[in-house]
């Protein structure tokens, strides 16, 4: 028997026992060995991400508009603090003198023995992580007050900190600061962007990130041999080119602000700048906007306005919060896409442009206007803005005028099924399909109402930009068309893509929406809307610059559905007339009307884009053809020169002379070289004669006309340079502000700019 | 009755020998051991220094560094290296002792396995939370590895002496219930599940081979499986209870490892994790990567696993075939053993290998609860080694006397 049992236990222990093993390890290591392994390596493998480099945001001509820099995250380890033994009070304290954190909010965090990861600080730039750096890698062996000697291995043995971590991360900056930032928009902080081209071009800029990929071991260090290591390089972004140019997007944003601030404008202004030919954006501001490095503050203005209000009383947290919001979203807000508006008589250009390509006007035609006409199925008579009328008018002429009875008559006679055609050639019905987000719709009449035979007042009012709403964009980018030869082209704001290393990956060819009208009507149109700037009795005089011929067409329209008070003044400015090349639209919001200036685009608006053309077409090196107007010459330096060659050279530049002493040569002058001041004006050579010593207090010329403005300022030993509208001799041209107050005392030969408007009712239309 | 039993170095007589009382010296020139057995005991020793080299490397490393000192990582290679050379020195001193002489102790050595226990319970070293040393200077010892010897002593003495009346329950049961219940109930105190088992099996295994009769065991076994054949089928109350019993915790980590993940699931989950990245032929000796500080008790208890991931199907079947010749070979020396006292002794040892073998790899596959059961000649551990060597030095002094007529 024990044989027999002892070969059946040899049986089960030598052989059975060991089938059921082999059998379940064939089970795990072959039919379960994908499901473990992966198990396993996903366990063992550390990930480590390697950021790549966002893409660069740069103007038209490679200025850096949003650039990314690599900035430190700064965490600490409880965790690790509590293993190592380390000093907290002593390492918070330097955290927060290094990085400018709460000391309390440190301490706190180290109350969380259980973490290996609370952030102190994030998104810190190079010379403070160094300093922290620095601080963990020895520095803290210095401060007397650091103890850790209970540790079990000693930080001060060990050589730095095991409780304090930097981590790479990246941070945008924007060195324009608010300069167009409604464009260029911002990134969150995963540096994703959240608006404008960051937003639009996210794909492109952020590239792809990295990784290394390791093998680990468990308390996650690297495994001695088996160390497997694989990299993933980061595919840095490419950067976009913009359309936009830095410099126009300056010299347009500062001449809306003027023109806020002359012209008392209560809910800021819109400004876009295009090329005609190619629907390239060069300019395009939205006030109010914000500075692109603190997106998430609001502007001064705003916090000031909002600290008003607080202070007003009757604010809870609650409305305080919302209305933060609601006030960071508007300086966010790229009103020159995103809001529609009544564009009023801006739009007769479109009008026009439609009637002549239909033949149902001639440039020969006339037009009557006796103040109001009627029109089919509107029950009140349509009146003029002017009420005694224009009376007998050729087309031009009412164009220069801006008449309502004349646009409407012209609208009626193309017919309300012809006009609602051009209006979709034009592209009103739809986005323009510029690459920014935001593009709001236009609202319109359906073709149904619009096309009622028995009613003709939409068609009446639509002729002269009533009744419907659109964007800016549209309305710019539909003028353009119309000066252009007649192509509707597809705005844009981004021209290249070029990759990190600045190849060429994609170049934004201008796109033809349509050919709307003929070059023939196209060169009409242009002759018409010059004569609206360079007529004498022009609306848009006001727009004229020295040496370019300038064509436009000024806009006053109501807000709809708002207090019925508040305006939007407009202006579009086309430039040179020859050959147009840009266009310029501003818009401003809702002047004040207690101000008592008169509210209208030809007398608020024509003048800041007047100021723009001439800012920016000497700059995009546009040549000079004529044209009228005349303010602001550069003195020539001429001390120690002869004074016979300086007096000529002072009289070319248009000045006045006047000499004092008696010598030959040119010992000082007033005002000194290089400066700008008002043509015609009175310079000073002193030949041998003392300049006065004394300073000089100014005198207040708010209210004056400017030809007594510098005359007054002459006798002084001022001297006077203008802004605002074109100074001429019209006593209609008044002095609104003055550089440097009233009272002061300035050295002689000081130069004072003064704000001037143009005060002239009778040329500028209120309506239309 | 054919005589089989005969004692090797005595004149025959017949069948009086069965009842022969034990020798204490062995006769003549001692004979030879079983050179089969021998080589694959050494074979099986310099596969587990070689894998337990590898497996403790990473540890070892990380031990030493973490405490600051030099880098050590072959701490635990060289010890158990030096053990293994004393062990073999054991197992030579011990296979010239006849197994005759050691049975007269068979008593005593109970006693004094009960006094060590009692001992540990008083005095002990505590270690992975349970108490189970007991210390002589600066060495420790398991008093649970003298019980396993004492059982088999105690059996193998007990099962020739009652010859035949092992059939009947006051023979054949009762004692040997007896022993085996008060040292299970001593080493739960410890707790020391692991040992309490394998003296259980081990106990069992030679009840039978000495005539308990059958239905005992198949009493046992039904009883086992009806146990384990209800936890299976309520593994969601398991889970359960497995959040206050920490036995319960045990057996849910056995029933659902990813239930348990954080707690008694960790080891055996990590243990699967390298056994299953073994797949056919494994990552390359030396290239585990389990070993780097996640699967606990890598050098240990676990270094099977590790063999699987780093040898693959092949080479881990390959180490189970070597253990699986061993145990046939050695139940084929008990077949060989004239001595029936001889015989249980070589049943007993060979099976208590057995056991171990498959209790560790069993455990360590999840095919049993989580036990701390090492695998012999493999695993890490000094002392454990040198009495395994000793137990192996045993079976082949029974071999000696095997070809000597």
């Amino acid at each position: 028997m024990t044989t027999r049992r002892t070969v059946f236990l040899m049986f089960l222990c030598g052989i059975v026992a060991f089938i059921v093993l082999i059998l379940q390890l064939g089970h795990i290591m072959i039919s379960q060995h994908d499901k473990y392994e992966s198990a396993a390596v996903e366990e063992q493998v550390r990930s480590t991400t390697v950021n790549a480099s966002r893409g660069t945001i740069y103007d038209t001509n490679m200025l850096i508009l949003a650039q990314s820099a690599t900035v430190e995250t700064i965490y600490i380890s409880p965790r690790e603090m509590m293993d190592y033994k380390e000093d907290k009070e002593a390492i918070a304290r330097a955290l927060s003198e290094i990085l400018d954190v709460d000391y309390d909010s440190i301490m706190k965090k180290w109350e969380d023995t259980d973490s290996w990861y609370k952030t102190v600080k994030v998104k810190v730039e190079r010379d403070l992580a160094d300093q922290v750096r620095a601080y963990v890698n020895g520095g803290f062996k210095e401060d007397p007050r650091y103890r850790d000697s209970e540790g079990e291995l000693s930080a001060r043995k060990r050589g730095y900190l095991a409780s304090v971590h930097l981590i790479e991360d990246t941070k945008r900056y924007y060195p324009y600061s608010s300069l167009g930032s409604q464009i260029i928009g911002f990134v969150g902080t995963d540096n994703y962007g959240l608006d404008g081209i960051e937003a639009v071009y996210n794909d492109e800029l952020e590239g792809e990130n990295g990784r290394i990929v390791r093998a680990a071991a468990a308390n996650g260090t690297d495994m001695l041999f088996t160390g497997y290591e694989e990299y993933y390089d980061a595919q840095d972004g490419n950067s976009a080119v913009l359309t936009l140019d830095a410099t126009i997007q300056f010299y347009l944003r500062k001449n809306i602000e003027q023109a806020i601030e002359d012209n008392e404008i209560m809910n800021g202004g819109i400004g876009i700048v295009m090329n005609v030919k190619t629907g390239a954006i060069l300019g395009m501001v939205s006030v109010p906007d914000y500075d692109l490095n603190d997106f998430a503050e609001l502007n001064p203005d705003f916090q000031e306005k909002l600290q008003e209000e607080w202070d007003a009383g009757g604010m809870t947290p609650e409305d305080y919060n919302a209305r933060y919001l609601e006030l960071l979203q508007l300086q966010w807000r790229n009103r020159a896409i995103g809001d529609t508006y009544e564009p009023g008589s801006t739009f007769k250009i479109i009008t026009l442009a439609a009637a002549l390509e239909e033949g149902v006007v001639t440039t020969d035609d006339h037009f009557m206007c006796r103040g109001s006409t009627q029109i089919l199925g509107r029950e009140e008579p349509l009146h003029c803005w002017k009420r005694t009328g224009h009376d007998d008018q050729t087309l031009a002429q009412a164009a220069q005028n801006s008449c309502n009875v004349a646009f409407s008559t012209i609208g009626i006679r193309l017919g309300a099924r012809r006009f609602y055609d051009y209006m979709e050639a034009f592209g009103f019905f739809e986005r323009t399909g510029i690459d920014l987000y935001g593009e709001a719709s236009s609202i319109w009449w359906t073709r149904k109402v619009f096309e009622d035979p028995y009613n003709h007042s939409q068609l009446a009012s639509a002729s002269f930009g009533q009744t419907f709403n659109i964007t800016p964009i549209q309305l710019i980018t539909a003028i353009s068309a119309a000066v252009n030869g007649g192509y509707l082209m597809k705005p844009y704001v981004v021209r290249q893509i070029v990759s990190p290393d600045g190849a060429v990956i994609a170049n934004t060819t201008p796109t033809v929406v349509r050919q709307v009208v003929s070059e023939e009507t196209s060169r009409t149109v242009c002759d018409i809307i010059e004569s609206v700037v360079s007529s004498p009795t022009g609306t848009g005089k006001n727009a004229s610059v020295a040496g370019y011929s300038v064509g436009g067409k000024t806009g006053t329209s109501e807000k709809v559905g708002q207090a019925s008070d508040d305006y939007m003044v407009s202006f579009i400015g086309v430039a040179p007339m020859e050959d147009p090349q840009v266009a310029v639209l501003v818009i401003l919001d809702s002047p004040d009307p207690t101000s008592g200036i008169y509210i209208s685009g030809g007398g608020m608006v024509a003048p800041t884009v007047g100021n723009i053309l001439a800012d920016i077409l000497p700059y995009l090196g546009v040549e000079e053809s004529g044209g009228s107007r005349t303010s602001n010459v550069t003195v020539p330096n001429v001390r120690s020169a002869s004074l016979s060659e300086a007096k000529a050279q002072m009289e070319e530049a248009g000045f006045v002379v006047k000499v004092l002493g008696e010598g030959d040569t040119v010992t000082d002058q007033a005002p000194v070289g290089n400066i700008k001041i008002a043509a015609g004006s009175t310079v000073i050579l002193y030949a041998g004669a003392q300049k006065p010593e004394s300073g000089v207090s100014v005198p207040d010329m708010t209210g004056k006309t400017f030809v007594a403005a510098k005359q007054y300022f002459e006798a002084f030993g001022l001297f006077i340079r203008t802004a605002g509208v074109a100074p001429t001799g019209s006593n209609t041209i008044v002095v609104r502000r003055q550089s440097v107050a009233a009272g002061e005392t300035v050295p002689y030969g000081t130069v004072v700019e003064v704000g001037l408007v143009d005060t002239d009712e009778s040329l500028m239309e209120t309506h239309g | 009755m054919p005589n089989v039993y005969d004692f090797p170095l005595s004149q025959p007589e017949g069948s009086q020998t069965l009842q022969e009382a034990p020798r204490t010296r062995r006769r003549g020139r001692p004979g030879h051991l079983d050179l089969p057995f021998l080589l694959l005991t050494l074979l099986l020793l310099a596969v587990g220094l070689v894998m337990l080299l590898s497996s403790s490397y990473a540890i070892a490393y990380f031990e030493s560094v973490s405490k600051g000192a030099e880098a050590a990582p072959m701490s635990y290679f060289t010890s158990q290296l030096i053990y293994a050379v004393g062990g073999i020195v054991a197992l030579i001193i011990v296979s010239f002792i006849p197994l005759s002489f050691l049975r007269r102790f068979s008593v005593p050595a109970i006693v004094v396995a009960f006094g060590l226990l009692l001992g540990v319970l008083l005095t002990g070293l505590r270690g992975n939370g349970a108490v189970r040393w007991i210390g002589v200077g600066s060495l420790t010892f398991q008093p649970s590895e003298l019980v396993k010897a004492a059982v088999i002593l105690a059996f193998a003495d007990w099962t020739v002496r009652f010859g035949p009346k092992m059939g009947d329950f006051k023979h054949g049961v009762l004692p040997f219930l007896g022993v085996l219940g008060m040292f299970s109930f001593l080493l739960m105190q410890q707790p020391h599940l692991s040992a309490t088992i394998i003296i259980l099996g081990v106990g069992a295994l030679m009840m039978y081979a000495g005539g308990t009769r059958w239905y005992w065991f198949v009493a046992a076994a039904a009883a086992a499986a009806m146990v384990i054949l209800y936890l299976r089928s309520h593994q969601d109350w398991v889970i359960e209870k497995a959040k206050e019993n920490y036995m319960f915790a045990r057996v849910a980590a056995w029933l659902d490892p990813e239930s348990q993940r954080r707690g008694d699931g960790w080891q055996i989950l990590q243990s699967l994790y390298a056994i299953g990245s073994g797949g056919l032929l494994g990552l390359g000796l030396g290239n585990s990567r389990q070993k780097y500080l996640y699967l606990p008790e890598a050098q240990n208890d676990y270094i099977f696993s590790i063999i699987c991931e780093e040898l693959g199907f092949v080479g881990a079947v390959l180490i189970l075939l070597l253990f699986a010749m061993l145990i046939l070979r050695g139940f084929w020396l008990a077949l060989q053993c004239k001595d029936q006292f001889n015989r249980m002794m070589v049943i007993g040892f060979t099976g208590l290998i057995a056991i171990q073998v498959f209790l560790n790899v069993g455990v360590v596959t999840n095919l049993l609860p989580s036990t701390g059961i090492s695998l012999p000649f493999f695993s890490s551990g000094g002392t454990a080694l040198i009495v395994q060597l000793a137990e192996v030095g045993l079976i082949l002094s029974a071999s000696r006397e095997i070809g000597n007529k």
